[in-house]
């Protein structure tokens, strides 16, 4: 089966004003900015590394998150998939992040994460590993018009299961996105 | 990777019966997807499913701009009454008397992830709520949390609710005994059961281990058990009737010294006394504690007796109390003490106010204290390792929102500080004044009127800045927050509470705060607080400020906070705010007219703006300002134990403001209250136009009952004319409710010829 719910989680190197964001996502509520139907903004600032700032949706919802000193820019998809092929998903997934990485004026992207808040269909599994990754790489690679190559993420049963990217490859210059 | 469903899989690993409701949820949100079950029934049945709704799932948000329609995919379909379908709701899930264990915190976070926000929020009583769920993801999740023996159901809804106890049951110092085997064995006896399934409202029980400290807060609850030791024997004092809500009852002692082995048929007859005569059709009256208002305590105890002595035997009032010597946790390690070794950087803040000495030598109950109340998915994994590493089994969370690890080893405490602050999870200041209790508000309740975790978010950030600075005996202090009157934040029982109301200048709304001072914490609640007046809320901690800075300089020796505030009197106190009360005009003061986290212009529901930008004083603002200084002088004749005319006061008060409102329609009404009272049902009680949108006509009849069946003199005490003064306040506050839709809906009507 095919997973129902994929996260994109696109790193940059430093962290970001999450307070300064928050006028951003309702304007992006009210002008339709970004792809899918935005439903509100839910602010976890408080809660370190938490999820931050999200720009709830009913299909996907978006965040930004400060991260360890890093920025997370993270899309995940949750229902309404318009494809029930993996690789049509991911790139549906990927294409979302990658649009609102686009709107945030910040530091390139170097290093990339694809998890699946999935555990029935995607157990966090070698097997789901070798099944998936080749995939998910060749999509990844196209999509970001890089070679990308993924590891297992924390390999922890009690996880989701996630794909994570060399660390610092520049994976998509500021200029390009 | 396969084509099983959750169904499938877990089937094994969930009780029978559970399993066969969620089936049962399952196939009713299939027909109600069909269109062949009621609305009404649906909504119900979802609610004592925990599946309950979430603001804007009325398919309406305001932007900042105009209130717009989200284009839900639904189409028409509704999952309860004005509720649409795809709208996300919360999903409350009951963790009774707040224990858990790692794989139960670690089966949260997955679920957390995968259906919601990666939050784990802990409420007010303990349990778990999940954020920003759609309602076709709850049957899996309830299949899985019942996995691991966890149950949603009856988490909301007219049922009892989860059933709440001390964190601190088995190691406290000051306990008369565990109480946890009993809210236990409550528990699953009155889960499903049918004489729980009648009820007009909710119903909730509490247990605490003793009188005098707040832990379980029984006082607050509609059924509540205080521990006590009488001749080396268990017994338990029990009290009916409290609660928070908009007017605030103290629970009344039903029965002193109840034997272990009477508490669950003196509460199924409590229960069956309550569905047999508890109020149905009008919800706002609908509690426990409004039938042992009416009937009266001793009668009810009458009945109560009564039910008791004809209810069928049932073994299951007895049979746990045979394992009840046994169900004592156990430690993981051994009891050690700290031995001298150099200790991390931060953690003599943290020892200070996080760590407590259980009554078991050698053992310790670390307490993580967690902003909000929010607990992210991977920190949950790590507390859960943390957990199994150092305590096994025993996490619980508590009633200001945090979680409390127990039979920690004292030799340990730094080694575990070192690992929860790696994780962020070793914030010194529990239960001191950063550890900031607050309701979701308007961040995602529906019937949110402020922003109270805003508020709580930016007190709590500025507080932790002056940590160090701080005055103890202002470190000491509860602040509670709610975000409008039903007081899910319990600012009642605070020092300093505030609850979310609005305010309108020019045709503007302006989120405001009410102030509320000198409710008592300890005592299980032993008392609570009055509002003393309403302040914008980007004002409040300014206020905050005013009132603290003066208590430090003016408290005496040893005086509490509660106590200076007595000696201060709300005159003097009313004065201190009054500055912070006037709300300049929007062109002065923009900041004012959007609330804490939130940019948007702020609005309730679809109060617009006005098209007329001249200062304007209308003639409702001067006249329900007396209604307003009435109220407050009540509460000085209180204060001054003058009840009898507080009692009049506060009546009076309620004239006044609906005399404010029929003075915008018929200026010579005159001042004869009978007269003012005729017209105020007249043109809006029975025309509903002074109807609130979920309490309905609940605030109106507070003027209609009292002006119809005055109490004599003799019967006026402190506690009648105390919940008089909260009745006129929230008179008032649906005066200008009132006052804010009619303006609005003449201004709709007036926007074609503009
Ligand atoms: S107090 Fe009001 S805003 Fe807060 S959770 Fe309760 S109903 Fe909602």
């Amino acid at each position: 089966m095919t997973p129902e719910r994929i996260q994109i989680k696109l790193f940059r190197h430093s962290e970001t004003d999450l307070k300064e964001l928050i006028p951003t996502f309702h304007e992006w509520i009210r002008d339709e900015t970004v792809d899918g139907l935005l439903i509100d903004v839910a602010d976890y600032r408080h809660v370190p590394n938490g999820p931050g700032l999200l720009l709830m949706g009913h299909d996907g919802d978006y965040s930004v998150a400060n991260d360890n000193g890093r920025t997370a820019i993270v899309y995940k998809h949750k229902r309404d998939w318009p494809s029930a092929e993996l690789a049509d998903r991911v790139n549906f997934a990927l294409d979302r992040a990658l649009n609102v990485a686009s709107k945030l004026e910040s530091d390139p992207i170097n290093q990339i994460e694809i998890s699946f808040p999935d555990r029935l269909n995607t157990p966090n599994t070698a097997e789901t590993f070798e099944a998936l990754a080749p995939t998910i790489s060749t999509v990844a690679s196209q999509a970001l018009n890089t070679p990308i190559q993924f590891t297992h993420g924390s390999t922890d049963p009690r996880h989701m299961f996630a794909l994570l990217s060399q660390p610092n490859q520049e994976i998509v210059p500021q200029a390009k996105i | 990777m396969s084509d099983l469903t959750w169904k499938d899989r877990l089937q094994n690993q969930i009780d029978p019966d559970s399993l066969q409701e969620i089936d049962l949820f399952e196939n009713q949100i299939t027909l109600k997807k069909q269109g062949k079950l009621d609305d009404k029934v649906f909504g119900e049945t979802r609610l004592r499913r925990g599946a309950y709704g979430q603001r804007y799932d009325n398919g309406q948000r305001h932007n900042g701009a105009e209130s717009v329609t989200i284009p839900f995919p639904s189409d028409g379909l509704t999952k309860g009454t004005e509720t649409v379908w795809d709208a996300p709701g919360m999903q409350r899930i009951k963790i009774p008397y707040g224990g858990m264990n790692p794989e139960q915190l670690d089966l949260l976070a997955q679920v957390a992830e995968e259906y919601s926000d990666d939050i784990l929020h802990i409420t007010t009583r303990q349990d778990i709520q999940l954020h920003f769920v759609h309602l076709e993801d709850t049957p899996d999740l309830m299949r899985r949390l019942g996995s691991v023996g966890i149950t949603t159901r009856e988490a909301c809804g007219n049922s009892v609710r989860n059933i709440t106890g001390c964190p601190l049951a088995g190691v406290c110092r000051t306990e008369a005994f565990d109480v946890t085997p009993y809210a236990d064995a409550m528990t699953w006896f009155l889960l499903g059961h049918d004489d729980v399934q009648d009820f007009g409202r909710k119903f909730k029980i509490a247990f605490s281990g003793c009188a005098h400290e707040a832990c379980g807060l029984v006082t607050i609850h509609d059924l509540g058990f205080i521990a006590r030791l009488e001749n080396e024997q268990r017994v338990f004092d029990i009290f009916v009737g409290g609660g928070l809500g908009t007017v605030p009852h103290q629970a009344q002692l039903l029965a002193q010294s109840v034997p272990e082995d009477e508490i669950l048929p003196v509460t199924q007859a409590v229960c069956r006394v309550f569905a047999r005569l508890g109020e149905k059709k009008n919800r706002n009256r609908a509690r426990l504690k409004f039938l042992v208002a009416k009937l009266g305590i001793d009668e009810f105890k009458k009945l109560v007796q009564e039910e008791r002595t004809i209810l069928p035997h049932d073994d299951r009032w007895t049979d746990y109390l045979k394992d009840v010597p046994e169900q004592v946790d156990q430690p993981l390690r051994a009891p050690t003490f700290l031995n001298g070794a150099p200790l991390p950087e931060g953690f003599s803040d943290w020892y200070t106010t996080n760590v407590y000495h259980q009554r078991q030598a050698g053992y310790t109950t670390v307490t993580i204290n967690l902003p909000l109340g929010d607990i992210s998915s991977p920190q949950a994994y790590a507390l859960a390792d943390i957990a199994r590493k150092y305590v096994g089994e025993s996490i619980r969370t508590t009633v200001e929102q945090n979680l409390v690890l127990r039979w920690v080893s004292e030799k340990d405490l730094p080694d575990l500080y070192r690992e929860l602050d790696a994780v962020h999870l070793a914030a010194p200041g529990a239960g001191t004044v950063t550890d900031i209790t607050s309701c979701p508000g308007t961040d995602t309740c529906k019937l949110g009127i402020a922003a109270s975790r805003g508020l709580s978010g930016e007190l709590r950030d500025r507080l932790i800045a002056q940590n160090g600075s701080l005055h103890p005996a202002v470190s000491d202090l509860k602040i509670k927050v709610s975000g409008c009157f039903n007081s899910c934040g319990q600012h009642h029982i605070s020092d300093i509470g505030f609850f979310g109301n609005s305010r309108r200048r020019n045709n503007r709304a302006v989120p405001h705060f009410q102030v509320v001072l000198g409710g008592k914490w300890e005592d299980n609640g032993g008392s609570y607080g009055l509002a003393v007046g309403a302040v914008p809320s980007k004002r409040i901690p300014d206020v905050f400020n005013a009132i603290t800075d003066r208590y430090v300089n003016e408290k005496e020796a040893e005086e509490t906070f509660q106590n200076w505030i007595g000696r201060l009197g709300k005159k003097e106190i009313r004065t201190m705010l009054k500055p912070y009360m006037d709300v300049p005009v929007y062109e002065e003061s923009p900041e004012l007219y959007s609330d804490w986290g939130d940019p948007r212009e702020y609005t309730i529901g679809d109060i617009g703006i006005g098209e007329c930008a001249g200062e304007v004083v209308s003639l409702f603002a001067i006249e329900v300002a007396r209604a307003e200084g009435e109220a407050f002088d009540a509460l000085i004749e209180l204060d001054e134990a003058n009840y009898v005319t507080a009692e009049a006061k506060a009546y009076n008060a309620m004239v006044l403001a609906a005399r404010a409102l029929i003075r915008n329609e018929f200026i010579d009404i005159g001042d004869d209250p009978a007269r003012i009272v005729t017209e105020f049902k007249t043109r809006f009680y029975d025309t509903k136009l002074f109807f609130d949108k979920y309490a309905k006509g609940k605030f109106g009849r507070y003027l209609l009952q009292r002006h119809d069946s005055p109490p004599a003199a003799e019967q006026v005490t402190e506690a009648v004319a105390h919940r008089l003064i909260e009745e006129a306040n929230l008179f008032i506050e649906a005066a200008h409710a009132c006052d804010a839709r009619i303006a609005q809906a003449r201004q709709n009507t007036l926007k074609p010829i503009l």
